[in-house]
Formats: structure tokens, C-alpha cells, sequence
């Protein structure tokens, strides 16, 4: 049976889309209209990430897709990857691949589409069409304030969901034929 | 792409041969003909810079090596970089246990993220930097070769003026900037020093080729290539002066400056476009786009099947009216003839202005032919009824100017569609701003044939046209070549000559290429 888990100081807006076993760590913020479809093996979020509006997290291979601290999913970003550690940005309209691992400190730039399937090194940016890789010299910074920001006002004008209630959520029809 | 304006489908042809979509040609108001960006010349208004719009004289652009003093580009994109700040805890200084907040200040790059930390520039205390700027290691012999050059230029100057005359190489156009530098008469202009030959420059010394190459280092063949660490060739070019290997050795560059130019006609040598000076007003002083002044034709309705030689097939045509002034629009089969030295044009233009009938009135054409000023002569231009033969003697001279002046660009182009003109002219209102925005609009009435005219609307209207493919090889993609003899009205005479005149009312062709295969947009 799928469920969702949202820990204490996390703010989920009820009006997004969430199916399948999904984890969300604290002050993680998730906009409404965003997607996170743990549609194979579970997604588990860590803490202080920012899932805008429109961003859409998939997991479909049966392996879970862990997600570190700290990472920005930008509005209408698809992403697909294995796995995510801290520090990542994923702009606008970006589109990473089911077969690819990324460290920390990564940046997709807008609009980009990224499929490799070795791992990307750490603090790699992705720009521009064609498609250009370099090297940052340091992480793109924690967004802190945003973070402090969101959770105050989000509240106000959605409805946010109750993460001390331990809820399941409808399976999958896929699932549940299984 | 689509552009509302179909610029690959339709096609006018400038008089110098090249073909381009109305946006792109000009219309000179005082020959009136088209003018291509060939066969205008392009001067250069002011320098400015794109990012903060400051202006610039054009030497001391020339000094900066056409570059913006403040503002820099990425030099791993070529975005402009903007300034971020940070702030810091310092000890303050007579205190050290006291801590104080202090900003600072560094580039960075909102596109690909570069920022000047990764070049290993320290943060600056002021937004406008400093911050480094490539070494060239090459700037010493540069100087030295200038020098050497001035040298020459300086000889040459005096050899000039001692009448030891010889063709200028170094002086020409004043290329090294030494003109204002010399006197009438320079001290060393004595012939024994004159003949002292000039040291060379250093970099003149002949290079000597090596035996032997030395060897590669261990870790060319060791060390792991990391793509993203070596900077591609666009970023090298773009850091002349030190062209790194490795994208930490970057550094933010000064913002290219950009130009206002102006452009002139080169037959009749005057303005057809001058934008205000200021470097924030995107207005014009004049403009005559082409957009302006003839009408804009654009394919409504393509062929919806392909067109099989010697068959008819019917397109519908969307005329505009963009003037002040009611046009009537005739439809001419395909009628362009290149500008040629030596060939038709020339001769034809010559007889034309042998036997024409209005000879015998027009005082233009003994005047010799620069005072002869094209606007004078247009009243002679008659409506062709073979396409484009008979010409007055006022077009013939501007034709031999054009023939002179312009480039001949003469592009290929295959037009193997003909039109099957209609009898009748269409009449289009004059351009009503208001009129674009009022869907209830009276449309006005003409009393058109719907066969001919099918829709109508202020100053525009469709046209339905029959077209019928030549008999050549039917693979290459239907181009129909259509000529069209439209009234133009030119209020320049009448401005000119302080309101005396009337407005003079002309007719004037445009030749036009329409690629019937294409779906407009
Ligand atoms: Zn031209
Ligand atoms: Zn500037
Ligand atoms: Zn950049
Ligand atoms: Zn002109």
C-alpha cells in the first residue's frame, strides 16, 4: 500500500499531485500543481528542497530515488534521475533523464535536456543549446530565506497538508492489480 | 521560423538584383526605387554601449578599443555579467573583537552561472571593480611594430612634402593616426637622414626553424582530459590576448560597444535612414523602409497541390496599402531586368531616352547629368504597358547612375510561374491607424468583382490570381515572379519646393518572387 510521509515542518499545498510512496523531509516546500509520481520505487525527499509549481519528480524504476538537501526543482522541470544529492538547481522547463546520478552543487539550466548515463561530477552547470557543460568553482548557495519565506505565506493562501495525520493515499491502478 | 511578414515566401527584388523580404529593403523617396542594405552606404552615427547606454565619442571608442568601460561580458557565454554582492563579518579595526558587516562585491553570470570567484578574482570592496583584465604578453612588440610604422608614415610625410613624390603606403587615410602629429617642416627631413635605413623592430628578425622539437611533457599522455575544463574555441577567440587552455583562466571581458548607423542612398546620396542620436531613443529621423512607402503583398492561400508544367492553378494574394495615399494596384507578368554594364539595360535605357516623346518638353536633359536630380525626372516615368519598356529620359540617366553606383548583386533565382494578369486595377484606401482596431469598420465599397476581389478590409484586400506553371522541368519548387505597377504619391517634391508644387502622383513597379509552395503563416 502506498503512502505518503511528511515530516513536522515540511509544507505540502494539498492541490498537488502526489502518488505512490512518497517521503518528505522538513522544511522541504511543495507548491501546488507540482508532481511528485513515485509511479515504480519510492521517492524520498530530504529536507529544505523547493518544488515549484508545475515541476514533476518521477520515479518509475522499482529502485528507490532519494533526493538530498537543499535542491530547487524550478517551475514546469521534469525531473527523472536515480538519484540526487544536495545543492542541486533544476530550472525552468529543464529535462533530466532516468539514467543519470547526480551529485552536489549541479546546475540544469532552463530549458536544457540532460540524458547522459555516467554519473555528472559535482558542481557540473549545464547551459544553452546545444547543450554546454562546465565546471563551477563553488555550490550554488542554500535558498534559506526563500525557504522561511514560503513557509509563512503558503499557508495563508493554501490548503497545506496535515503532516501529523499518517495518511495513505489511493494506490496506483497499476498497483493495485498487483 | 514564421514571420508575419512570410520572409521566405515572398520576395521583392532590389534594383541591384538581390532579393529580400519588405522588411529588409528600403525605398529611396528621392530616386524612387528600392534600396537594399548593398546598395545603401552604412555610416556610423555614435558608439554606445547596449548595457548601460552610455554614449561615446568615436575616438575615445577608438581608444577603448570599442569597448564599454564598466560594463563586462561572461567570458564563458557572452552574457553581460551583473554585480552581486555578499556581506561579510570583518573585526573592525581598532576593535578586533567587534565584528561589522561589510559588502562585497563580485561578477557573476545569470545564464551559465560563471562568476569572477571562478577566475580566482578576490571580491571587490566597489561595484565597479577593479577587476583583472587579460595581460597581453604580446603588448610590447605591438608597440614596437606601431612605432616602427609611424617611423615609415613620418618618412614618407616628409619625403612628400620635399616633392620626392612616390605612392603612399604607410599615410594612407592617415592609418596610424600620425597626421596631426607632424609638423610642416620636420628637423630630420634633411635627404642624408632620410636614407638612414630605420632600425628594424625586433619581431622582423627572422624566425630560425628547430632540428628538434622538444618533448611532450609526462602529463600531456598522463592526466585525464576533463572536457569541461578546457575552453572551447569561441571563449579562446573571444580572450585574444592570452587565448587560455583552461576555462579557470578566464576573465570577464569589456562589453562590446554597438553602433547607431545611418544609411544613405548611393545613387542620390541622401539619408534613408537616421536614427536619434540618443543611444535609449529606439526612434528614427527618417525611415523609409520600403514597409512604408509600397505595398506589402503576402501569400493567403498557397497551392494545395503541386503544380504539374503548362497547368493553372489559383493562389490568393493579400494585398496593404502602408501610405497616406489611395493606390490602385495593376498585376504584370514578371518584368525585372538586371542592372548591366554593357547589356540590355544600358542600351535600352539610351533609346528609351532617344525616342521619347516627352523629349521635347523636359528642360532636364541637357543639364548635365549630376545636376539632373532624379526627383525632377520622375514625372516622365509612364505607365509600361510591355513590362517596363518605355522609359523616360530622367530614369535613363538614373538607370546609367544605377548602373554606375550600385553593386550589382544579381542573385540566382528560378521563376517558373507566370501570372495571368487580371484586366482590372484594385483600388486600396489609404493606411487608417484607427481602422485596425475597429472590427466594425465600414468596409469600403469599390464595387469589385468577387471573382477578382474577395475579401476586403480599411486598406487591405485578398486577390484571387490565376497562375500558370511554365513548360521547364517541374522538380524544382513553383516560384512565381509577378510584377506589380502600384500609385505612389511623393510629398517630397511638394516639401521641397515650399508647397508650390502639388504632391506629385507617380506609378512605379515592384518586382516580386512569391514561393507558392509554402504555408503561410
Ligand atoms: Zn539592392
Ligand atoms: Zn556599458
Ligand atoms: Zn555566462
Ligand atoms: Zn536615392
Amino acid at each position: 500500500m502506498a503512502n505518503l510521509q511528511i515530516t513536522v515542518g515540511a509544507v505540502v499545498c494539498v492541490e498537488a499531485e502526489i502518488r505512490g510512496d512518497v517521503r518528505i523531509g522538513t522544511k522541504t516546500i511543495v507548491h501546488p500543481c507540482a508532481k511528485i509520481l513515485a509511479t515504480g520505487g519510492p521517492i524520498v525527499i530530504g529536507d529544505a528542497n523547493i518544488v515549484e509549481e508545475l515541476a514533476t519528480i518521477e520515479n518509475k524504476s522499482p529502485e528507490p530515488m532519494v533526493i538530498g538537501n537543499n535542491n530547487v526543482f524550478e517551475v514546469g522541470s521534469l525531473v527523472k534521475a536515480k538519484a540526487i544529492g544536495d545543492h542541486n538547481i533544476f530550472e525552468t522547463k529543464c529535462f533530466v533523464g532516468d539514467e543519470i546520478s547526480i551529485g552536489n552543487g549541479c546546475v540544469f539550466g532552463a530549458g536544457t535536456k540532460v540524458t547522459p548515463s555516467q554519473a555528472v561530477p559535482d558542481n557540473s552547470v549545464f547551459y544553452g543549446q546545444p547543450l554546454k557543460h562546465r565546471l563551477a568553482g563553488e555550490r550554488p548557495s542554500a535558498q534559506t530565506l526563500q525557504i522561511d519565506f514560503l513557509s509563512r505565506i503558503l499557508p495563508n493562501y493554501h490548503n497545506i497538508i496535515n503532516p501529523t495525520i499518517k495518511r495513505e493515499i489511493p494506490a496506483l491502478p497499476a498497483e493495485k492489480t498487483s | 521560423m514564421s514571420h508575419l511578414f512570410q520572409l521566405d515566401t515572398v520576395k521583392y527584388v532590389c534594383c541591384c538584383g538581390s532579393l529580400k523580404p519588405i522588411c529588409n529593403v528600403y525605398f529611396c523617396r528621392h530616386c524612387l526605387r528600392l534600396r537594399c542594405h548593398y546598395c545603401v552606404s552604412h555610416e556610423v552615427d555614435s558608439h554606445y554601449c547596449g548595457n548601460c547606454s552610455e554614449n561615446m565619442p568615436s575616438a575615445e571608442a577608438k581608444q577603448k578599443r570599442n569597448r564599454c568601460g564598466t560594463c563586462y561580458d561572461c567570458p564563458s557565454c557572452k552574457q553581460t555579467l551583473s554585480i552581486r554582492a555578499t556581506t561579510i563579518q570583518v573585526p573592525l579595526e581598532d576593535e578586533p573583537e567587534k565584528l561589522v558587516a561589510k559588502k562585497l562585491y563580485y561578477l557573476a553570470c545569470g545564464f551559465c552561472r560563471w562568476t569572477s570567484r571562478d577566475a580566482g578574482l578576490p571580491d571587490s570592496q566597489n561595484t565597479s571593480g577593479p577587476w583583472a583584465e587579460p595581460e597581453n604578453p604580446l603588448a610590447q612588440q605591438i608597440i614596437e611594430i606601431s612605432d616602427y610604422f609611424r617611423m615609415l608614415a613620418i618618412r614618407e610625410k616628409n619625403s612628400k612634402d620635399k616633392k620626392f613624390v612616390q605612392k603612399s603606403k604607410y599615410l594612407a587615410a592617415g592609418r596610424h593616426g600620425v597626421a596631426h602629429l607632424l609638423p610642416r617642416r620636420y628637423p630630420v627631413s634633411v635627404p642624408e637622414e632620410m636614407s638612414k635605413p630605420l632600425p628594424t623592430p625586433l619581431y622582423l628578425a627572422p624566425t630560425e626553424g628547430m632540428e628538434d622539437l622538444p618533448e611532450l611533457s609526462d602529463d600531456v599522455y598522463e592526466d585525464e582530459l576533463i572536457i569541461p575544463k578546457v575552453t572551447s574555441l569561441t571563449q579562446r577567440l573571444r580572450q585574444l590576448e592570452t587565448q587560455p587552455r583552461e576555462t579557470s583562466k578566464l576573465l570577464p571581458t569589456h562589453k562590446q560597444l554597438l553602433v547607431k548607423r545611418s544609411l544613405r542612398c548611393r545613387v542620390c546620396e541622401r539619408n534613408i535612414s537616421k536614427p536619434e542620436y540618443s543611444p535609449v531613443s529606439i526612434k528614427f529621423k527618417i525611415q523609409l523602409n520600403a514597409y512604408f512607402h509600397v505595398p506589402q503583398i503576402r501569400l493567403m492561400t498557397p497551392l494545395n497541390e503541386p503544380l504539374v508544367p503548362g497547368r493553372k492553378a489559383r493562389i490568393v494574394l493579400r494585398l496593404a496599402n502602408p501610405t497616406q495615399f489611395p493606390t490602385a494596384i495593376r498585376f504584370l507578368p514578371f518584368s525585372f531586368v538586371p542592372l548591366q554594364k554593357d547589356g540590355s539595360t544600358d542600351k535600352r535605357a539610351l533609346d528609351a531616352g532617344k525616342f521619347d516623346p516627352t523629349r521635347e518638353s523636359s528642360t532636364d536633359h541637357s543639364l548635365p547629368s549630376h545636376t539632373l536630380t532624379p526627383t525632377t525626372s520622375i514625372t516622365f516615368i509612364t505607365p509600361s504597358m510591355t513590362g517596363g519598356g518605355t522609359l523616360g529620359s530622367g530614369e535613363s540617366t538614373q538607370i546609367m547612375k544605377e548602373i554606375h553606383v550600385l553593386p550589382r548583386r544579381s542573385e540566382r533565382f528560378s521563376q517558373n510561374c507566370d501570372v495571368i494578369p487580371p484586366a482590372d486595377e484594385i483600388v486600396l484606401p489609404p493606411r487608417d491607424e484607427t481602422s485596425d482596431f475597429d472590427d466594425f469598420a465600414e468596409t469600403p465599397d469599390f464595387n469589385d468583382d468577387p471573382k477578382l476581389v474577395p475579401w476586403r478590409k480599411a486598406n487591405k484586400a485578398a486577390v484571387y490570381l490565376d497562375v500558370i506553371r511554365q513548360l521547364t522541368d517541374g522538380s524544382e519548387p513553383p516560384v512565381l515572379g509577378i510584377t506589380i505597377e502600384y500609385d505612389y504619391v511623393n510629398t517630397i517634391v511638394a516639401l521641397e519646393s515650399k508647397g508650390v508644387q502639388e504632391p506629385q502622383k507617380v506609378r512605379l513597379q515592384a518586382h516580386l518572387l512569391i514561393a507558392l509552395d509554402r504555408i503561410p503563416s
